[in-house]
């Protein structure tokens, strides 16, 4: 549907750029000629299109994908156990795949990661928080994703190449905070906030929006 | 004896670690003090094999890795264990950290590394370390010992 829509929103500007800004620039800039007011127009409406489907269309995403251990299917919720979270046996795998979807989107990635890219996942206010297990790609100092201090989340640095399908990978250890019991059954909403070293970092990662398959941790008894 | 580690995130300087005395076996997370900034470290399967990586090459051999299933309730057999433990702190000895991690991922999805035992070699004294920073330390020895030079290096948890 998306694709649909960007692929139209092309050939619409190409035959606007080919069959009416490009004759009207001819006559505007008669220097140019012909074949270069032609060339100049679809340069021009290229890439306004480019940035429209960039910012309206297809946005770049980043898809986090939540597995537990016992299913290959991507969570849509994650429910845990007062017993798993006591045992150190709730445990689940986030995949970060990145999905730029235009070239602009590929520049947006690539200016953000530049300035100190940072994605904090969390689910604020509930009684838990992680142990990252592993995280990948491996570092020689330091860890890709890192417990955040007084959060009840991880913060995922996204400063390598955004390789496909799977750009960062850790395990998670859930933990309890006791008490938990006053909370069990009560869902706690996901979110998903970016950080940057800089303002133009910060820019860039406005544009990107992300997309859970669980948006919610439901605590059982 | 028991104790537990805490993190002391300090505003212009690097964090300080502590050891604490828990002679009660309280939850490590009633050890965190927020409006202090003091916490406990969380050490995953990654962390402790890094620590043990980085212990191995500077005056400690590693006795022992702690395993848990980690999606199953049972318990490993300890002989298993043992044997797991023992490929694992080879591996560490013979290859690249990195190497090792990615071969416990693949070779065993189930089961997590929640604590080492570090065996200082000049006087065998032994501490271990588990997941949420709980220590269990011989008389004359400190976890800091093998913890602090490693800290600073690694940067982790």
């Amino acid at each position: 549907m998306r694709d649909g829509a960007a692929r139209l929103a092309q050939l619409l500007s190409l035959y606007f750029a080919l069959f009416h800004l490009g004759p009207f620039l001819a006559t505007q800039a008669p220097w140019l000629g012909p074949i270069g007011a032609e060339v100049v127009s679809v340069i021009a409406i290229a890439l306004v299109t480019e940035l429209v489907i960039a910012s309206v269309i297809s946005r770049p995403e980043i898809v986090l994908t939540w597995q537990d251990g016992s299913n290959p299917n991507a969570l849509k919720e994650i429910v845990v156990d007062s017993g798993s979270l006591t045992s150190g046996r709730a445990r689940f795998d986030l995949s970060i795949e990145a999905k730029p979807g235009t070239s602009l989107g590929a520049l947006a990635f690539w200016f953000a990661r530049g300035r100190g890219l940072r994605m904090r996942v969390e689910f604020p206010s509930a009684p838990v928080y992680f142990i990252v297990d592993f995280s990948t790609p491996i570092r020689s100092v330091g860890k890709t994703v890192t417990e955040v201090h007084g959060s009840f989340g991880v913060d995922v640095l996204l400063d390598t190449r955004p390789v496909a399908p799977t750009w960062v990978w850790a395990r998670l250890v859930m933990q309890p905070v006791p008490p938990i019991d006053s909370v069990t059954n009560r869902p706690f909403p996901l979110r998903v906030a970016f950080h940057a070293s800089t303002a133009f970092g910060r820019f860039c990662a406005r544009v990107i929006k992300t997309r859970p398959t669980a948006r919610i941790l439901v605590l059982h008894k | 004896m028991i104790s537990q580690l805490v993190v002391h995130l300090l505003k212009e300087a690097p964090p300080e670690l502590l050891v604490v005395a828990n002679p009660q076996y309280a939850d490590p997370i009633s050890f965190e003090r927020g409006e202090q900034r003091r916490y406990i470290p969380r050490f995953g399967t990654q962390d402790l094999l890094t620590l043990a990586h980085y212990a191995m090459r500077h005056g400690w051999e590693v006795d022992r890795l702690e395993i848990q299933d980690a999606i199953t309730t049972h318990q490993i057999e300890s002989d298993q264990e043992d044997s797991i433990s023992r490929e694992i702190v080879e591996s560490l000895s013979a290859q690249d950290l990195a190497e090792t991690i990615r071969g416990f991922v693949r070779n065993f999805p189930a089961l997590s590394v929640v604590g080492v035992e570090f065996v200082r070699s000049e006087d065998d004294r032994a501490v271990t370390v588990r997941r949420n920073g709980v220590v269990d330390a011989e008389d004359g020895v400190s976890a800091l010992d093998v913890l602090e030079p490693a800290w600073r290096q690694l940067e982790i948890a």
